[in-house]
């Protein structure tokens, strides 16, 4: 018999990969640039100054956060959404939320990016999925975003993708 | 040209502006749904006449703890103690306070009233998303009082098709046959019951041996194999009226009676000199179609759920294995090819897979595959076990499972269990007596 999984167990080990655990030991501005060379271009953004200005605009458009931040923000959501498990398996079963927060993680403003599909006659599942990854969002906040850097991810599109769980 | 400056300036700084980013989010909690079923709600004249017409004290109490067990009993859903509840039941269900519940960490809350009006049974329920703080449904009926349990059913089914998108499965039936006394002298009767195990009825006398009974999908019918002087026969019984018929006496031995999608036909497989052909009867005119035409043991045929193809065990390959033909009988395919034996195939009512009972090195397996033969799993191991009957939905499989029989001939027993489709969701499904060769029925309420 198959070993159930533990949520739990896996957000605990993405944990101590995350730098989020770590900011009270180390400077996080280094950790980030030591362990991320991906990350260059949030040496301007990691300044005490948030305000968006030409300079710090023309050297940081980064669309990722640095993999330390992406996977602090997947463990806790991993915890907080209870995916419907009913839902028969298929190709479609992606929902993308498009989310403005305030600096503290807290959300401002959700939007399914696909929301006409919720209300689709044969669409059900849809609509199952998306209540789901919204009550995941809603129970996760604050969102365990980087103290740093808000103009950067005050606008984030979480793209909640079942298929992998359901697969089965 | 101050104008062109300013509109440069602009779009530059819009296409400078950060792009969006994008997190994929691939995992999520197993955890069964945290959710809150309150009781719902009487005034005191409804309270009386419960006592009086059904002897039940606190029917909105009984009826929340049925849709509790069933939700718990799926697999997906944890229902919360009650004891931790804040809000009284007639308010909460009216204007629940959503950070009480959230308190409790309930991410879904039922809420109901029952009433009698005009000697029926008005409930009404809500059911409410606590984190987002509004109401995801809210569905009002009338009933008889008698029927106090269904109404958990439904509630249920309601309930578990707006928060999982699929139907769901609790208000419906059972049948069994029920097994009493030695093996070598088992009394055998057919038994009929909630899906939770309540309203049980035994349906035959125990005077005849019976065997596979197998729900009409589109109604309360029954066909099921009694023996008649040591011949099997196809019964066809009405659960409602109790009426039963013999539906033909076919030469040689009739096995593994089935309903088509439609309820119009019968589907069986006959024996004679050592052959096995699987054969069709029009319920109306009687009319006897041959399927298949082979020198080899061909039985348990399931029609796939648009009737259009139906799958069956054959040994025509040297041992048992599952195939797939047209309902015609053409285009016969074979689709198991793992090690062993496989039986029972069962086609889902969803149309997706065929549930089937594997034997592999002593061991008995229930399984699933797709309809071409891959994606074999097997959800659960044990000495002996079999018969998979589909729940409607298609999401759960109830089957029967045999203890072995000590030194002394002492310690068999049958007995019914469910498993999900996960393969994690196992439980017994508990009976008066002995059981075995279980069929779901359809929705009731539908």
């Amino acid at each position: 018999m198959k070993k159930k999984q533990n949520p739990e167990e896996i957000k605990e080990q993405v944990r101590q990969a995350s730098e989020f655990e770590k900011k009270e030991l180390f400077d996080p501005n280094q950790i980030a640039a030591l362990i991320d060379k991906s990350k260059e271009e949030t040496a301007q953004t990691l300044k005490k100054n948030e305000k968006l200005t030409q300079s710090n605009v023309k050297s940081s458009f980064a669309a990722r956060l640095t993999l330390s931040q992406e996977d602090a923000l997947k463990a806790q959501i991993f915890g907080c959404w209870s995916l419907p498990l009913g839902l028969p398996y298929q190709e479609n079963l992606l929902v993308r939320i498009k989310l403005r927060l305030k600096p503290d993680g807290t959300v401002l403003k959700s939007e399914i990016l696909d929301h006409a599909r919720m209300n689709k006659p044969g669409q059900g599942f849809y609509k199952v999925l998306a209540e789901s990854a919204l009550r995941a969002i809603r129970l996760c906040q604050p969102l365990r975003v980087p103290t740093t850097g808000y103009e950067r991810w005050k606008d984030l599109q979480l793209n909640f993708d079942a298929r992998e769980m359901l697969e089965g | 040209m101050k104008f062109l400056k300013i509109l440069t300036i602009l779009l530059l700084i819009q296409f400078k502006a950060y792009a969006l980013i994008e997190v994929d989010i691939t995992r999520g909690n197993l955890s069964p749904l945290p959710v809150a079923v309150s009781p719902l709600s009487s005034d005191k004249n409804s309270i009386t006449e419960f006592e009086k017409i059904l002897n039940v004290k606190d029917l909105g109490s009984e009826i929340s703890i049925i849709v509790e067990n069933n939700l718990r009993q799926s697999g997906l859903f944890n229902p919360l103690e009650k004891d931790a509840f804040l809000q009284k039941p007639d308010i909460a269900h009216f204007k629940p306070r959503f950070e009480d519940w959230k308190l409790i960490k309930a991410q879904a809350l039922i809420t109901g009233k029952v009433e009698i009006i005009d000697e029926k049974l008005r409930v009404e329920f809500r059911l409410w998303d606590v984190l987002a703080a509004k109401e995801m449904l809210a569905i009002a009926f009338t009933t008889v009082p008698t029927n106090w349990r269904r109404v958990g059913h439904i509630i249920t089914d309601k309930v578990y098709e707006r928060l999982t998108g699929e139907k769901g499965y609790f208000d419906t039936r059972l049948i069994y046959v029920a097994e009493e006394g030695p093996k070598t002298k088992r009394i055998k009767k057919l038994a009929i019951m909630d899906q939770d195990g309540f309203n049980l009825k035994y349906l035959t006398l125990g005077n005849e041996l019976v065997l596979t009974p197998r729900f009409n999908p589109t109604n309360q019918m029954v066909t099921y194999l009694s023996y008649f002087r040591n011949l099997p026969r196809v019964y066809l019984l009405d659960i409602e009226t109790g009426m039963q018929e013999v539906v033909g006496d076919f030469p040689g031995m009739t096995f593994a009676p089935r309903f088509s999608p439609d309820g119009k036909k019968i589907i069986m497989s006959f024996a004679t000199d050592g052959n096995s052909d699987i054969y069709t009867m029009d319920l109306e005119n009687r009319v006897v179609e041959r399927i298949t035409n082979y020198p080899s043991i061909d039985t348990s045929p399931s029609y796939s759920p648009d009737g259009k193809y139906i799958c069956f065990n054959s040994d025509r390959s040297g041992y048992q294995q599952i195939y797939v033909m047209k309902s015609d009988g053409s285009s016969v395919k074979r689709i198991s090819f793992g090690n062993g034996i496989y039986g029972t195939p069962v086609w889902s009512p969803r149309g997706d897979l065929i549930a089937f009972t594997k034997l592999h090195k002593g061991k008995f397996y229930i399984g699933v595959m797709r309809i071409d033969g891959k994606g074999e799993r097997l959800l659960t191991e044990n000495f002996y076990q079999e018969a998979p009957s589909w729940s409607p939905n298609g999401r759960v499989l109830v089957f029967y499972r045999e203890t072995k029989t000590d030194d002394k001939g002492e310690g068999f027993s049958a007995k019914l269990w469910s498993i999900d489709l996960t393969g994690y969701n196992e439980r017994q499904v508990l009976t008066e007596t002995d059981a075995s060769d279980p069929s779901w029925s359809s929705l009731l309420s539908n």
